[in-house]
């Protein structure tokens, strides 16, 4: 780590301010470390030096007014607003890399697609399956895609994350740091930059380039199917990869500057509860929100729970008894969202706060949801889904 | 300053000597790094000469904030006592300090093929100081922090997986020694290493075995950052005579683990509504079944064994002797709070 910088290394783990002599909050990490008595940068780390942008946040009492305006207007809180009490606001600067990426790539895959081809119609339809394998090469792309990465070293936090994410759909415009004019109450809450541009280009490509495979693998897929479809008789039911190349290329990524958002976070009582908001500092929106779990809302995931389980039981059941081998792998199929659903909802009926995001794209890649997709998606790669849910109608129908 | 540290070994210590400030201090035998508790230097005890990179998260709740914190939010879970904020007081509190180590994972394996034309690039990157990245050719790539425990056995409850919050990171100082149980790093950063970076390693292989042709080579740039303590409240509170456990994050406040007693009227809610739920389901099966084919029993038992979990799950949490929360990051902003 370089110590002749413009912070100066006293020895003893002390970096004092090269503009004003103030004591310096520097973490082995640190790169840059914005004074909080003058707001003058210091660059720990020289060789890194570039220009720093920053989103200026709100005043204290325009994002106190949001929070009001907040807990009067939303749903569930404003029945309850008299017995809210707002806090403190507590703003925070976190820097951030942002980057326009885009590449394509070559790809090259074999697809075993499963068929059906029916014959005869009403009591005489009698359905047969089969299987072509199909393979499928072109080009995919340009791909592009906005991404952000938390420019401070193993942080793992849902707001910071629904921060970065809600920038670049609202896209406020960053001035220079200089140009914000930031009092003293202002840079003290700026954090230091501990990831270097290079190590963010890294991180933002690798990001990227999963999203970029991701896609592929799903035009694979696709594309073999259109061409099976045309192909062969029948209906296509389903298919999988047996085998794939993907060469991802003409990669350009653009990374931004150094750029610091400000969050605000305002806590609330509410009984003897305590709950917060957490809002973008520059136009005040409430990204996430922790509101009180009450009756209603136990009740309705209570409800609703009870309503898709009945449902896949009441479905499963018949199907299991009724309809053969394939009946009872519907049935089992059933039974298992029905389970999986009474156990998610009893969970959420019972879970102690209940959290809004504001940004509903945002909540989908949330780690549970990113956990149950991988698993349907495993799902949904096989012929299972179609053949499930193809069977299904049938047995609906001919009822 | 890379002479020898360890001086005396005797009675499971060993007695060493700092080789920054030459300070004498002892430390349990079965440590990898030493801090001095005069001047903050931490060093391998092997390998004195070798400084790394130690720092600490800064104690930003103290011990009353973090049993407020606990007790008010046992008052927000399903089932607890009506008056645990009027019967409830703090017992004790114990800081602990969490050693944990810090990797950055950066694994590139382009395409054989392809290896020069990447060195090339790289250097003309590095020659016009380039915003942008062009990199025309690629095989697998994986960059990422992996956190890691540095001690086998956690005294406390501690999730997986938990990453640090964005602030209040700061330099080593030895003064926090006298105020917590400061754990020592037991485990070697180096030899956890490979096994740290083994997911990323596989996963950027399995990228570039389906991009390549001719092969590739693994270009391993992956480094161990250093270590950092990170504080926790172990928080024990009464209520009616009875002990009830509380970790807190002593940094941003999050509550890792909690207990909390449940009142009678809270458990048969709870049962009660499980059972609700149960019965519902059931009679929508038994409904569906008999106007599907005519017979209510098969979808009676499907609704029965659909609506199960989430009845068990509603038992099993009313059941115990007490109540108990547990932070899950997988469950952040879903089931739990987010940080």
């Amino acid at each position: 780590m370089a110590t002749e910088s413009s912070g100066v290394f006293t020895g003893t783990y002390e970096f004092r301010c090269k503009n004003c002599g103030s004591p310096l909050d520097v973490s082995p990490e640190t790169i840059v470390v914005v004074c909080s008595y003058c707001g003058y940068p210091n660059w720990i780390r020289e060789d890194l030096k570039s220009e720093i942008l920053i989103v200026p946040a709100l005043s204290e009492s325009k994002i106190m007014e949001k929070a009001r305006e907040r807990v009067s207007t939303d749903r569930d809180l404003r029945k309850i607003k008299n017995m809210i009490s707002l806090g403190k606001p507590y703003l925070l600067y976190i820097p951030y890399y942002f980057a326009k990426a885009s590449s394509g790539a070559e790809y090259w895959g074999r697809v075993r697609v499963k068929m059906r081809k029916c014959s005869g119609s009403g009591k005489d339809r009698s359905c047969s399956y089969y299987s072509r394998t199909v393979a499928v090469s072109g080009y995919y792309g340009p791909f592009q895609q906005y991404l952000y990465v938390i420019a401070r070293r193993g942080v793992k936090a849902f707001t910071v994350n629904a921060l970065g994410h809600y920038y670049l759909e609202s896209k406020p415009k960053p001035v220079k740091l200089e140009e914000a004019k930031l009092t003293r109450s202002g840079t003290r809450r700026i954090l230091g930059v501990e990831i270097d541009e290079k190590t963010a280009a890294d991180i933002l490509l690798d990001e990227h380039l999963d999203a970029l495979r991701d896609k592929v693998t799903e035009e694979i897929v696709n594309e073999a199917k259109r061409k099976a479809d045309m192909m062969y008789s029948g209906s296509v039911v389903g298919a999988s990869i047996t085998e794939k190349r993907i060469k991802p290329m003409n990669i350009d990524l653009k990374v931004s500057r150094i750029t610091l958002l400000p969050l605000y976070i305002i806590p609330y009582t509410y009984r003897n509860g305590v709950y917060r908001f957490f809002m973008s500092g520059w136009d005040g929106l409430t990204i996430v929100a922790e509101e009180p779990m009450n009756m209603l809302s136990r009740l309705s995931w209570g409800l609703g729970g009870a309503l898709i389980s009945g449902i896949m039981g009441g479905l499963a059941g018949p199907a299991i008894v009724m309809g053969g081998r394939t009946g009872v792998f519907i049935g089992l199929l059933l039974g298992i969202i029905g389970l999986t659903s009474s156990y998610y909802t009893f969970k959420m009926a019972t879970r102690p706060v209940r959290v809004e995001v504001a940004n509903e794209r945002f909540a989908s890649v949330k780690g549970f949801f990113k956990k149950t997709k991988r698993v349907l998606g495993k799902f949904g790669e096989t012929t299972t889904r179609n053949r499930a849910l193809d069977i299904l109608t049938n047995l609906l129908l001919s009822r | 300053m890379s002479k020898e540290a360890v001086l005396k070994r005797e009675g499971g210590f060993i007695l060493v000597k700092c080789p920054y400030c030459g300070a004498e201090y002892r430390v349990p035998e079965t440590v990898t790094y030493a801090t001095c508790p005069y001047c903050g230097t931490t060093f391998m005890i092997n390998k004195p000469g070798e400084r790394i990179e130690h720092y600490l998260y800064r104690l930003i709740i103290d011990k009353n904030k973090a049993y407020r914190l606990a007790r008010d939010f046992a008052t927000q879970q399903i089932g607890v006592v009506d008056d645990l904020v009027e019967n409830s007081s703090f017992k004790s509190a114990k800081l602990y300090y969490l050693p944990i180590y810090i990797y950055e994972i950066n694994i590139k394996v382009p395409c054989k093929e392809e290896v020069e034309a990447l060195e090339k690039q790289e250097e003309e990157i590095v020659e016009h100081k380039a915003r942008e990245l062009k990199l025309k050719v690629h095989g697998g790539e994986e960059t990422e922090y992996v956190l890691k425990p540095a001690i086998d056995k956690i005294p406390i409850p501690f999730p997986k997986n938990y990453g640090f919050p964005a602030r209040s990171r700061m330099y080593f100082k030895p003064t926090i020694l006298k105020n917590g149980v400061y754990l020592q790093p037991t485990l070697d950063p180096m030899k956890i290493f490979d096994e740290v970076k083994k997911p990323s390693l596989n996963k950027a292989i399995e990228e570039a075995r389906i991009s390549c042709s001719r092969g590739y080579e693994v270009i391993d740039e992956s480094k161990y950052n250093g270590l950092a303590h990170y504080p926790f409240w172990h928080i024990v509170y009464t209520y009616n005579g009875k002990d009830h456990n509380a970790v807190v994050d002593a940094s941003d406040g999050t509550i890792v683990y909690l207990e909390y007693p449940l009142s009678i009227k809270g458990r048969l809610t709870v049962f009660g509504s499980g059972l609700g739920v149960l019965g519902l389901s059931t009679g929508i099966g038994a409904y569906l079944s008999a106007s599907l084919i005519g017979d209510p029993l098969p979808g009676l038992i499907g609704g029965l064994v659909t609506g199960l979990p989430g009845f068990l799950y509603g038992a099993y949490r009313v059941a115990r002797f007490r109540g108990e929360y547990r932070f899950r990051p997988g469950e952040e902003a879903v089931f739990v709070p987010p940080r």
